[in-house]
C-alpha cells in the first residue's frame, strides 16, 4: 500500500513576529521497530494494543469501490503500555483512510496533543512519520518541490527506491 | 496546470521542469518548450563558469571581455547590485575561492588554501558597455544565475509566449504565474532526507528559491567542505541546515538563500526583518521550521 504524508500543523507565534512549526512528528526516517509498526497500520486497527479499545468510523459506503483493500473512513485506536520504568502510558492513534491512502494522521500521548513526556515517544513519532507519510510518493510532483540545487536528482533515486520498496 | 514529474532538461548542474497551461495544443507545448529548453543551454554556454568557452571563464582566464552583449553587461551589474543590497555577504567574485577549494570543472574536490584576500565586486569587477576587466578573484554566478535565468525565462513565456500561467523549476529554485485566486501548491525538501519534505507552501506570481550547506558538500582528509564562501570575517560558529525565500524575482530569491547561510542563526531574523524578506529555515536537530509572516502560508508535513 502505498504511503502518504500527515499534515500536522502546530503553530506558535512568537514575539519577533517569527512563526515556528513545531512537528510533533519530525520528518526523520528511523528504523521501525515491530511493535510501533503494528500499531499504525489500519489493516491492524483492531489488534493494535494489549488492551482497551479500538474503533472505525466510516464515512463511505463500504460497497462503492469493491476494488480497494480498505474501507473508506477514520479509524482510532487506544492502548496503555508499560515503559521501562514500569510507568503507564497512553496512547491514541487514529487514521483517516481514502482509497487505500492514509490522508490523515494523529497520534496522542496521555490526551496530549503535542509535546513529550519521554523520548520513547518521540522515537515513535518519528517512525510513525516514516511509516505513515499522508501523500502516495508516486504522486508527488517534482516540478513541486523546493530544494537545493542537486537535491533533485537524489530525490528522483530515492523516491523510486521508495516507491518500489513500498509495492513489495 | 499539472505538476509533474518528467524532467524539461538538465542543465546548470541541475534537473529542471516546466509545467504548462493544459489548453495548449501539443504542437504549443512543443514549441515552447523548445524554445525554452534552447534559451537554458545558451544561458549556460554563455555564463557558467563550469564551460570553458563561456563569456565567463573568458573572463575570468584573460581578466577583460571585449564588446560584451548588453545582456551580459546586464547580468553581471545585477550581481553588483546583490554585493551592495547585502551589506557586502553577497560576493560574486568567490570563483577563486571555489577553485582552490576544487569545486571546479570536474569536481576534483582536494582542496588546496585559498586567497585570504577576499574581491570587492565594485572595484574589481568594471564594467561598461565596451569592455569588462577583472582584476581580482573570479566570477562565479552560481549564487544568483539560476535565479537571474528563470526570471528570464519568465519573462519569455509570459510574454512572447503569452501563457497566462506556467511554473518553472531549476533544480528547485521556481517561478509561479498563477491565474487570479489559483495559487500553486509546493513542497519544501528537507535538508538531509531528500526523499522527504518538510513543509508545503504556495506561490502566486512569485519566485521560491532554497539553499543548504549540506548540500554540495564534502569531506577531505578529515574536514568539511562546500560550497559557501565565508564573506564576512565573523564566521559563523553554526549554520541552519536549510532556508527557502520568497520574493519577486527568482534571482533575488536565488542570491538571499545563499545569503542567509552565511549568516549565525540568531542574525537571520535581523537581517529577514530589516528587509522584509519573505523567509523560513530549518533545523534539523530539532525539526523546527521558523518562518517570517510574509512567508506563510506553511503546512507542516
Amino acid at each position: 500500500m502505498p504511503f502518504a504524508i500527515i499534515a500536522v500543523i502546530v503553530i506558535a507565534a512568537i514575539g519577533a513576529g517569527l512563526f515556528i512549526f513545531n512537528n510533533t512528528a519530525p520528518a526523520t526516517p528511523v528504523t521501525t521497530d515491530t511493535a510501533t509498526e503494528t500499531a499504525i497500520r489500519p489493516t491492524n486497527e483492531t489488534d493494535t494494543a494489549e488492551s482497551n479499545t479500538a474503533t472505525e468510523t466510516s464515512e463511505s459506503d463500504p460497497d462503492t469501490d469493491s476494488a480497494t483493500a480498505y474501507t473508506d473512513g477514520t479509524y482510532s485506536a487506544s492502548a496503555s503500555y508499560l515503559t521501562p520504568r514500569r510507568t503507564e502510558q497512553t496512547i491514541e492513534v487514529s487514521l483517516t483512510v481514502e482509497n487505500d491512502i492514509v490522508v490523515d494522521a494523529n497520534v496522542m500521548y496521555d490526551d496530549l496533543a503535542e509535546g513529550y513526556s519521554n523520548d520513547n515517544q518521540a522515537r515513535f513519532d518519528r517512525a510513525y512519520a516514516e511509516q505513515v507519510i499522508g501523500q502516495p510518493l508516486d504522486t508527488i510532483s517534482l516540478s513541486r518541490v523546493g530544494s537545493a540545487s542537486l537535491t533533485s536528482g537524489a530525490f528522483n533515486e530515492a523516491k523510486a527506491k521508495i516507491a518500489t520498496a513500498a509495492r513489495s | 496546470m499539472p505538476g509533474t514529474s518528467t524532467p524539461l532538461c538538465q542543465a546548470l548542474g541541475t534537473t529542471w521542469w516546466l509545467e504548462l497551461p493544459t489548453s495548449l495544443t501539443a504542437t504549443a507545448h512543443q514549441a515552447i518548450t523548445t524554445d525554452i529548453i534552447h534559451c537554458i543551454t545558451a544561458f549556460e554556454a554563455n555564463y557558467s563558469r563550469f564551460q570553458a568557452t563561456s563569456f565567463i571563464s573568458q573572463l575570468n582566464s584573460t581578466g577583460e571581455l571585449q564588446h560584451p552583449s548588453p545582456e551580459c553587461v546586464a547580468a553581471l551589474e545585477y550581481g553588483q547590485t546583490l554585493y551592495s543590497k547585502t551589506d557586502s555577504l553577497f560576493n560574486m567574485l568567490i570563483g577563486t575561492h571555489l577553485v582552490k577549494r576544487r569545486y571546479d570543472n570536474n569536481y576534483s574536490l582536494t582542496p588546496t588554501p585559498e586567497p585570504t584576500q577576499l574581491p570587492n565586486p565594485l572595484t574589481d569587477l568594471q564594467i561598461s558597455a565596451e569592455k569588462i576587466t577583472l582584476r581580482n578573484g573570479a566570477v562565479d554566478m552560481g549564487g544568483y544565475g539560476k535565479g537571474y535565468l528563470i526570471d528570464q525565462l519568465a519573462d519569455r513565456l509570459a510574454g512572447q509566449h503569452e501563457l497566462s500561467h506556467f511554473l518553472i523549476n531549476g533544480g528547485g529554485d521556481m517561478y509561479a504565474k498563477t491565474l487570479p485566486d489559483s495559487p500553486v501548491t509546493i513542497y519544501l525538501a528537507h535538508p538531509t532526507e531528500t526523499n522527504l519534505a518538510v513543509a508545503s507552501t504556495t506561490l502566486q506570481n512569485e519566485a521560491f528559491a532554497a539553499s543548504s550547506p549540506h548540500l554540495r558538500s564534502w569531506t577531505h582528509r578529515g574536514k568539511d567542505y562546500n560550497h559557501l564562501v565565508q564573506t564576512h570575517t565573523d564566521a559563523p560558529t553554526k549554520l541552519v541546515d536549510g532556508v527557502f525565500i520568497k520574493a519577486d524575482q527568482a534571482a533575488s530569491a536565488d542570491a538571499l538563500a545563499t545569503t542567509l547561510l552565511l549568516l549565525n542563526p540568531a542574525d537571520i531574523t535581523a537581517f529577514c526583518s530589516s528587509r522584509q524578506l519573505a523567509a523560513a529555515w530549518y533545523d534539523v536537530a530539532t525539526a523546527k521550521l521558523t518562518a517570517t509572516p510574509t512567508f506563510l502560508p506553511l503546512q507542516r508535513l
